[in-house]
C-alpha cells in the first residue's frame, strides 16, 4: 500500500466520490482560491490544501466558492441535499461554526425527525479543528462535544491518513448530515492508504494498540499523543490498550464497554474543555454499565476549562501530552 | 383589473383556497381556546392572499419554504389539509407524524421545504433548493417566504447575495405585516430604511438578466405573473386571527360575479369587518427580474385606490 499524507487521503477520497457520484458538489470559502482573480485558478486548494484539483476535475458548478456567509452557504447545503443533491460544505475552522450553528442545530440536524422521517439530509460539514497551530483562541477550538450532544447530527474525528479517506467517503454516503473535523496539526501526518474506495462504517472503535494494564481512550489528534505515551509506559512495563471510537456520535459503546470490563482501568485523553465533553461523557457511560468491573477511578487527561491561548509556551501547555497521560496512567496502575 | 389574467374558474379556485385556510384557522383558533390543541401556534389568517396569490403559479415539485406563521403556505402549496390538522394535534396521522407540530410542517412531495421556528432560516435553505434545481438541470424554481420581522436577521442579506451571485432560480416573498414578533417595524428600524430598497441593492446586471430570461424562462414567467398578482395587488388586512381580509383578489371576484348573491355574501362578509392593518407583500425576485419593470414600482399604493382601479377594469 502507497504511503499518503492525512492531506491526500483526504483529497483522494473527494475525488473519488465526485467522479462517483454526479450528486456530489462542495462549497466552502477558498475551496479552489483566487476565484475571480486575474489569472489566477486554484490557486490554494482550500486554506489547507485538501480541495486542490477537484475545480480542474470537476468545474466551478459543483466547487463552488462561496462568499463569507457561513450561515447562507450551509444552509445552502442543506437545502440541496434536501431536494436530492450530496453536498459538501466546508467550514475553514470550526470556530466559524459560531455564525451558522443555526443551519446546523436547528436545521439539517432537525429534518430527518421533525417532520417525521420522509426527509433525508445527506450533508457533509467539514471543518479544521484543534490547537497547535499559534492561531489563538478563536481558530483552534476542538469543539465535537457541541456536535455530539446534538440528536441527529453524526460526528466523526479521523486520527490517521486511513481512517480518513475511509470515514469522508463513508459520509458522503450516509443519508444524515455529519459533521467530519480534521485536525490541522494531522494532515501532513502520513499513512498507508489504499488507492479505491473504502468506506469504514460509523460507530465503530478501533482498538489501535492491545495491552493489558490499563485502556486509553483517545480521539483525533490525542490518539497519536497516546502512542506516545504507551510507548514510553511499554518501556517501564506496563502495557496500555489504545482505543479509538473515530466517531462521537454514533459512539461505540460495546467497545469501550467490552475493553473497560476486560482490563479495568481507564484513562481519556481529550483535546476539548473537560466540561460536558466526550471524555466526561465517555467516562459516565463506563461508571454507569460498569462500575463494577473497574479497579480504579477513570483518569481524565484534557485540555484546561479555558480558551486557547496565543503564546507557544502557553498553547504547548495548553495541549494534553505523553508526559500527562503517563502520568496518569502510572497513578492507577501503580496504586 | 386588466393585469390579473385568471380565469374565472381559477378565481374561484383561489378565493376557495384562501376561504380554506381562513376556515382552517378560525377552527385552530378554537381547538386552542379550548385546550385541544397543545402548546403555541402562530395562525395565518389576515395574510391569505400573498400566500395563495403566489402558490397558485407554482407546481407541485417547486419549492417553497415558509416561516413560523406557516399554515396558509402550507395549504395553498397542496399539503393536505386533514394531515395538517392532525400534525396539530400531535396525531401519528400527521404530516410529520406529530413529531413537527405547527411549527415544523413540511411534504417534500409537495415541494413544501417546512415551515421554520427560526426566523429567516428558512432563505439559505431555500437558496440550495434552487440550486440543487439548477444543477439538476429541471424547470423547477424556488419561492422563500419571510416576513418582515426576518428582514432584520443577517442571514437573509446572505441569501440574497448568494442567490444573485450564483444566478438560482429563486423568489424571496417578503410579507410585510408590520411586526416583527410584537414589537413595531418602525421602532427597530430607521425611518428611512425600507424593506424593498435594501434587497435592491442585490439588483443584477442587464447582462445576467439577459442570460436568466434565456435559461430560465419559467421563472422570468413566473416573475412576470408575481408582479402582476402580488406585488401589485395583494393586500391583506392583518396578521390577527380576528381580523377580516380584504384581498384585492377578492374584490375582483366581486366585481366578477356582482350578480350572483352567493358569492356577494361571501365578499359582504370579508369587507364588514374592520380591517386595521394592511399585510403588504413584497416580491424580491432573484433579482435579476426587476429590472424587466423599466422603472421598478415597488412601494405599494394605498388600498383605496387600488380598489378604484379594479372598479374600472373589465373582467
Amino acid at each position: 500500500m502507497a504511503k499518503k499524507s492525512f492531506r491526500q487521503a483526504l483529497n483522494e477520497a473527494l475525488h473519488l466520490e465526485m467522479a462517483r457520484d454526479p450528486r456530489v458538489i462542495m462549497m466552502g470559502e477558498d475551496l479552489t482560491g483566487g476565484a475571480g482573480a486575474k489569472g489566477v485558478k486554484d490557486a490554494w486548494g482550500g486554506a489547507f490544501g485538501v480541495t486542490k484539483g477537484l475545480l480542474d476535475a470537476f468545474g466551478p458548478e459543483r466547487i463552488r466558492d462561496t462568499p463569507i456567509s457561513e450561515a447562507a452557504f450551509v444552509g445552502a447545503a442543506a437545502g440541496a441535499a434536501l431536494t436530492g443533491m450530496r453536498p459538501i460544505a466546508e467550514i475553514m475552522f470550526v470556530d466559524f461554526a459560531g455564525v451558522c450553528l443555526d443551519q446546523i442545530m436547528n436545521q439539517a440536524a432537525k429534518f430527518r425527525f421533525m417532520f417525521g422521517g420522509r426527509a433525508k439530509t445527506p450533508l457533509v460539514i467539514r471543518a479544521t479543528y484543534g490547537a497547535g497551530s499559534r492561531s489563538g483562541s478563536q481558530h483552534t477550538q476542538a469543539l465535537y462535544p457541541i456536535f455530539t450532544h446534538i440528536p441527529g447530527l453524526k460526528v466523526v474525528i479521523p486520527s490517521n491518513p486511513y481512517d480518513a479517506k475511509g470515514l469522508l467517503l463513508q459520509a458522503i454516503r450516509d443519508d444524515d448530515p455529519v459533521i467530519f473535523l480534521e485536525h490541522k496539526m494531522l494532515y501532513d501526518t502520513v499513512g498507508e492508504v489504499p488507492d479505491g474506495s473504502y468506506t469504514i462504517p460509523f460507530g465503530e472503535a478501533r482498538v489501535v494498540r492491545d495491552g493489558k494494564d490499563v485502556m486509553i481512550v483517545a480521539i483525533g489528534r490525542m490518539v497519536g499523543v497516546a502512542e506516545e505515551a504507551a510507548r514510553q509506559l511499554a518501556s517501564e512495563g506496563i502495557s496500555a490498550c489504545i482505543v479509538d471510537p473515530r466517531t462521537t456520535s454514533p459512539l461505540d459503546e460495546d467497545t469501550l464497554l467490552e475493553v473497560a470490563e476486560k482490563i479495568g482501568r481507564v484513562v481519556i485523553v481529550d483535546e476539548a474543555n473537560p466540561r460536558c465533553s466526550v471524555a466526561t461523557d465517555i467516562s459516565a457511560l463506563l461508571a454507569d454499565k460498569c462500575f463494577d468491573a473497574l479497579k480504579a477511578p477513570i483518569k481524565l487527561v484534557t485540555a484546561p476549562h479555558a480558551p486557547v491561548p496565543y503564546a507557544p509556551n502557553l498553547e504547548d501547555a495548553y495541549i494534553p501530552t505523553p508526559e500527562a497521560v503517563s502520568k496518569a496512567v502510572k497513578s492507577i496502575v501503580r496504586r | 383589473m386588466s393585469g390579473l389574467q385568471l380565469s374565472h374558474d381559477k378565481l374561484i379556485e383561489v378565493y376557495r383556497t384562501m376561504r380554506m385556510i381562513r376556515r382552517f384557522e378560525e377552527r385552530v383558533m378554537d381547538e386552542m381556546a379550548t385546550g385541544d390543541v397543545p402548546g403555541n401556534t402562530h395562525l395565518y389568517a389576515g395574510q391569505e392572499a400573498s400566500a395563495v396569490g403566489v402558490c397558485l403559479h407554482l407546481n407541485d415539485d417547486d419549492y417553497i419554504s415558509s416561516t413560523h406563521r406557516g399554515h396558509g403556505h402550507s395549504i395553498a402549496k397542496g399539503v393536505e389539509i386533514d394531515g395538517m390538522m392532525a400534525e396539530l394535534f400531535g396525531r401519528a396521522t400527521g404530516t410529520c407524524g406529530g413529531k413537527g407540530g405547527s411549527q415544523h410542517i413540511a411534504d417534500l412531495r409537495k415541494g413544501m421545504l417546512g415551515a421554520n421556528g427560526i426566523v429567516a432560516a428558512g432563505a439559505p435553505i431555500t437558496c440550495g433548493a434552487a440550486l440543487s434545481a439548477k444543477l439538476q438541470g429541471t424547470n423547477q424554481v424556488a419561492v422563500a417566504f419571510a416576513g418582515d420581522g426576518a428582514m432584520n436577521e443577517g442571514v437573509m442579506s446572505e441569501s440574497f447575495n448568494l442567490a444573485k451571485i450564483w444566478n438560482l432560480p429563486i423568489i424571496f416573498a417578503i410579507e410585510d405585516n408590520g411586526f416583527g414578533e410584537a414589537t413595531a417595524n418602525a421602532h427597530v428600524r430607521p425611518a428611512a430604511s425600507r424593506v424593498v430598497p435594501r434587497a435592491m441593492t442585490f439588483q443584477p446586471s442587464r447582462s445576467m438578466v439577459r442570460m436568466c430570461l434565456r435559461f430560465m424562462p419559467r421563472l422570468a414567467r413566473l416573475w412576470s405573473a408575481l408582479a402582476r398578482v402580488v406585488v401589485q395587488r395583494c393586500y391583506t388586512s392583518t396578521c390577527r386571527a380576528t381580523m377580516a381580509t380584504t384581498a384585492v383578489i377578492q374584490t375582483t371576484i366581486a366585481h366578477r360575479k356582482r350578480k350572483r348573491r352567493c358569492v356577494r355574501n361571501k365578499i359582504a362578509w370579508s369587507t364588514s369587518a374592520s380591517a386595521s392593518r394592511k399585510c403588504r407583500c413584497w416580491i424580491l425576485p432573484n433579482s435579476m427580474l426587476l429590472i424587466r419593470r423599466s422603472k421598478p414600482k415597488l412601494t405599494m399604493p394605498s388600498l383605496p385606490r387600488v380598489l378604484h382601479r379594479s372598479r374600472g377594469c373589465r373582467p
